[in-house]
């Protein structure tokens, strides 16, 4: 295991931590507010799309110009897969399995 | 339409998992703009008498409902109340044994032919079932259509099957098995289990209850999870593939079996873990990995506050625990768990109930502990499954978890600000990644979150 990478998990951990012990702590018996709540709902979504959009298409910032048309097929045909199937797990096989066999043909 | 339902099978208080389906559908009914009114019977004990009381009651809510059709699930004694309650149209399903007890209960047969001529419609929930149902009473042949009981596909899409290993206590050696369902002669249970001993590895847990209990405890490899509340079950079912996922995909970026489990312990959290991998992987800067994590995390301040009143039991290595297992799961079904016995009619008064929030940490400790033992567990699988797969297949892998995600908000957002959201990030972090590879996705995913939670604002005030 590389040093570096595990303290960097640990801070992770440590971090984490705090976003979950912190209400314990400062607001016992209080409620959230809405608005908040929703300003991180946002903002969790936001994140997340950014690192799928950026794990898929960049390679140590670079744009991944070959793959990016295939992987951007497999999302969407993903997708589609899934909404037709309502199935997140089957959507995700389908797109990994039309992302490997066009890998395989170009 | 305004539709009175009866049956003998509806979840209540005492057994929430009593005739689930019925629930199911009656919720399928109201959101279609259906009104509905319900003469059920929610509970297994009190014996045949309950039949009684469901017939008086349908007769009440007809009389006071005054319904346009009236459907029944379970041919005797829902049709047969049914029936007699009312005048209204009659739509009634054969479930299952209500077509077993035609001639092996007697009056059973003749109940039954006069609910099958009283009826507008007949709905059997199988092939199987209508066949069997025309052979016992043939006043039915032709009238019968089959419509199964559905699956609900939101609720029951696979999500963490880790999850549910883990709160089920398997260990992982050899394939595990599980079973829902009653224990009782009728499900065959005890066939099962001979039948897994033979097999002579793995494990085989049964989730539910009933007669046939005893007769499987203490046999080698078989766990009895007992009766479970329905709406934990899906949550067992599909914490599975995430954790797996995670692995593979750390594998993928390069990561040490050992960093990855030890993230999966220490970081206990799906998206944070999913959106640092590529920067760990790459050797970005941590203050970088720190500052998204964070920013990630935050989202469990809310939950956190919400599940805060039932820490106040939890002291020293208690509270440190509880606050660490802090997730979506546990928390979902901590909270539902709660606001239901909140709202039940049998429930004590609010006060007394805040004097009670010790069992509902006990409840959270359960859910929350098994929980983060899959995910763990998962993430170390889903890591020495993908060593196993061959270098051809890395673009594969590298496909999993942006997939599965991209599919799972697919399937989850309804909201328009929030697909908004979604959209715009997916175009707009390229771009500034590439711009800035350090920060550019997380500046954007935060000018994202802030401009249209804005907007969002803004047109709340103005209207």
């Amino acid at each position: 295991m590389d040093a570096t990478r595990v303290l960097i998990v640990v801070g992770m951990g440590l971090v984490t931590y705090l976003s979950r012990v912190a209400p314990q702590l400062l607001m016992p018996g209080r409620s959230f507010p809405a608005a908040l709540d929703r300003y991180l709902r946002y903002l969790s979504y936001s994140l997340v799309v950014s690192v799928i959009s950026v794990s898929l298409f960049l390679s140590r910032a670079r744009f991944e110009t070959e793959a990016a048309p295939q992987r951007s097929f497999a999302l969407v045909a993903a997708i589609v897969v899934a909404l037709l199937t309502r199935s997140s797990l089957i959507g995700m096989f389908a797109g990994t399995a039309l992302v490997l066999a066009l890998s395989w043909v170009r | 339409m305004r539709i009175l339902l009866v049956s003998q099978m509806y979840p209540g208080p005492e057994d929430p998992d009593l005739g689930i389906f019925v629930a199911n559908l009656e919720r399928e009914l109201a959101a279609r703009g259906h009104e509905i009114a319900r003469a059920v019977i929610d509970r297994r004990h009190g014996g045949r008498l309950r039949h009684f009381e469901l017939l008086r009651d349908a007769r009440r809510s007809a009389r006071r409902f005054r319904p346009d059709v009236v459907y029944a699930h379970f041919l005797v004694p829902a049709g047969l109340a049914a029936a007699l309650a009312t005048r209204a149209p009659l739509v009634v399903t054969a479930h299952g044994q209500d077509v077993r007890n035609v001639g092996s209960i007697p009056g059973v047969r003749a109940a039954t032919r006069y609910v099958i001529r009283r009826s507008a419609a007949i709905v059997a929930v199988s092939q199987w079932l209508r066949r069997s149902l025309e052979e016992a009473v043939p006043d039915a042949i032709g009238r019968i259509e089959v419509v199964d009981c559905g699956v609900d596909l939101e609720r029951f899409a696979p999500r963490d099957a880790a999850d549910a290993r883990s709160q089920l206590g398997f260990d992982g050696n050899g394939t595990s098995f599980l079973c829902l369902g009653a224990l009782s002669e009728r499900k065959n249970v005890l066939r099962l289990a001979r039948a897994f001993e033979r097999r002579g590895e793995g494990s085989l847990t049964f989730v539910g209850d009933g007669p046939l209990r005893e007769a499987l405890e203490g046999r080698p490899g078989i766990h009895l999870a007992g009766r479970v509340p329905h709406e934990a079950v899906p949550v067992w079912i599909a914490f599975t593939t995430s954790s797996f996922a995670l692995g593979v995909a750390a594998k993928a970026h390069g990561l040490h079996w050992g960093e990855i489990t030890l993230m999966s312990a220490l970081v206990y959290a799906g998206p944070a873990q999913f959106a640092v991998l590529e920067a760990l992987g790459a050797g970005k800067p941590g203050l970088q990995i720190l500052f998204a994590t964070l920013l990630l995390n935050l989202r469990f301040l809310p939950m956190s506050a919400t599940l805060a009143p039932y820490f106040r039991w939890a002291k020293g290595m208690r509270l440190f625990l509880a606050a660490h297992l802090v997730s979506p799961s546990s928390f979902i079904l901590t909270h539902l768990h709660v606001q239901k016995e909140k709202s039940s009619p049998d429930s004590p008064v609010q006060a007394e109930i805040l004097n009670e929030e010790g069992k509902y940490l006990d409840y959270y400790f359960g859910v929350s502990t098994t929980c983060f033992v899959v995910w763990v567990a998962g993430t170390a699988f889903g890591y020495w499954a993908a060593l196993a797969v061959p270098p051809a297949f890395n673009e594969g892998l590298r496909f999993v978890l942006p997939g599965y995600f991209a599919c799972i908000f697919a399937l989850e957002i309804r909201e328009w600000f929030l697909r908004l959201v979604c959209l715009i990030s997916l175009f707009v972090a390229v771009p500034t990644a590439v711009l800035s590879p350090e920060w550019g996705w997380l500046v954007t995913s935060l000018v994202v979150a802030t401009c249209i939670w804005g907007v969002e604002r803004w047109m709340q005030r103005a209207s």
